[in-house]
């Protein structure tokens, strides 16, 4: 690591990852379940249970807006992850999934996950 | 992260199981109640356990750069509240981590270092972002594959940087038309993966898939990346 040279991080700089480490550790918190169980122990590292399933709602029948609806309803600089299937362009609001972390979608014929 | 949820003849609907490991989501699919780390795509526990989804490219970028370069894309429909990130202090604070339990590598990189991840079995390289910021594109090797890293003006790909059994090895600016590989002089567009011009001319790369995390979450999966910051 090169201390004279801090990291720079685009302005949206998110991380697919962490996204849905903080959301479930942010309402857990809510939820005063700080003291987390461990559910299991896999591959070396504990797996803690913190909420119980789908009390963050994953979304399931997504909907879809294109040009300018879709326009409207965005930051230029609003982060989004974005993915292109059997020639169709599909991006998602960061910020929409934070609160949702999983899509299940149907894209250019294929069912996909996104998570986030 | 975007998997194929159908395997095998089965579809799953994946849903947030409300547990974590590694610092990160596992998902659990609604059909057999199996637990799936996001990151890593397979499954820890239940009747899926071993199993393991297809995960397609993506690119992580500003609304303005994605449309712009994707004109006709569609966009997963707002809602009407979603005006910013809650979690906006934290994305910008490099010494906000948060860590719930867990072990990183924090001698190699600072734990907040946004990398750039790729793996080809138990190989794994990882990339910081401000390295790609300053240069905008690394050659690199991925266990003994070669490979490029690429910042495009949609986000940032990696492709096999290997064209008829020749190594490849690119130099230019972030102009795309104006990347060259060494080997044979063809000019590239490497947002794309594709030669544009010279002996190669039209020759498309092998894409390879990118995971965009911290430093501290994706060390936790792949200890033994090989780094370059």
């Amino acid at each position: 690591m090169n201390d004279s040279q801090p990291p720079r991080y685009p302005r949206h700089s998110c991380s697919l990852i962490a996204a849905g480490f903080l959301v479930t550790v942010v309402l857990a918190s809510a939820h005063a379940q700080r003291d987390a169980d461990v559910f299991g122990t896999f591959d070396g590292d504990p797996m803690y249970t913190l909420l119980e399933p789908d009390a963050i709602p994953a979304i399931r029948d997504p909907e879809f807006v294109s040009g300018e609806e879709a326009r409207a309803q965005m930051s230029a600089d609003e982060p989004v992850l974005g993915v292109v299937i059997g020639g169709d362009a599909l991006a998602y609001s960061l910020w929409q999934l934070d609160a949702h972390e999983i899509v299940n979608d149907v894209v250019g014929g294929r069912a996909i996950a996104v998570t986030w | 992260m975007v998997y194929a949820r159908r395997l095998e003849d089965r579809t799953f609907t994946f849903i947030v199981s409300g547990k974590l490991w590694r610092n990160s989501l596992i998902m659990q699919d609604e059909e057999t109640g199996s637990l799936w780390s996001h990151v890593s795509g397979t499954a820890l526990y239940g009747t899926m356990q071993g199993q393991e989804l297809e995960l397609f490219p993506t690119v992580q970028t500003t609304w303005a750069e994605w449309v712009a370069e994707h004109t006709d894309t569609d966009l997963l429909k707002k809602e009407e509240a979603v005006r910013s990130s809650h979690y906006e202090r934290y994305f910008k604070d490099p010494d906000r981590i948060g860590i719930f339990r867990a072990r990183w590598l924090e001698e190699q990189m600072a734990g907040k270092t946004l990398v750039h991840g790729l793996t080809h079995g138990l190989h794994a390289l990882a990339v910081a972002n401000h390295t790609l910021v300053a240069r905008s594109l690394v050659n690199a090797e991925l266990g003994a594959r070669p490979v490029v890293v690429f910042r495009a003006p949609d986000g940032v790909r990696a492709f096999l940087a290997e064209a008829e059994g020749q190594t490849l090895t690119f130099s230019g600016s972030d102009n795309p038309p104006a990347i060259i590989d060494t080997e044979t002089g063809s000019t590239w567009n490497l947002a794309l993966g594709v030669c544009v011009g010279g002996a190669l001319d039209g020759f498309a790369l092998e894409e390879i898939v990118i995971r965009t995390a911290y430093w501290f979450a994706w060390s936790g999966f792949f200890p033994n990346t090989e780094v370059i910051d």
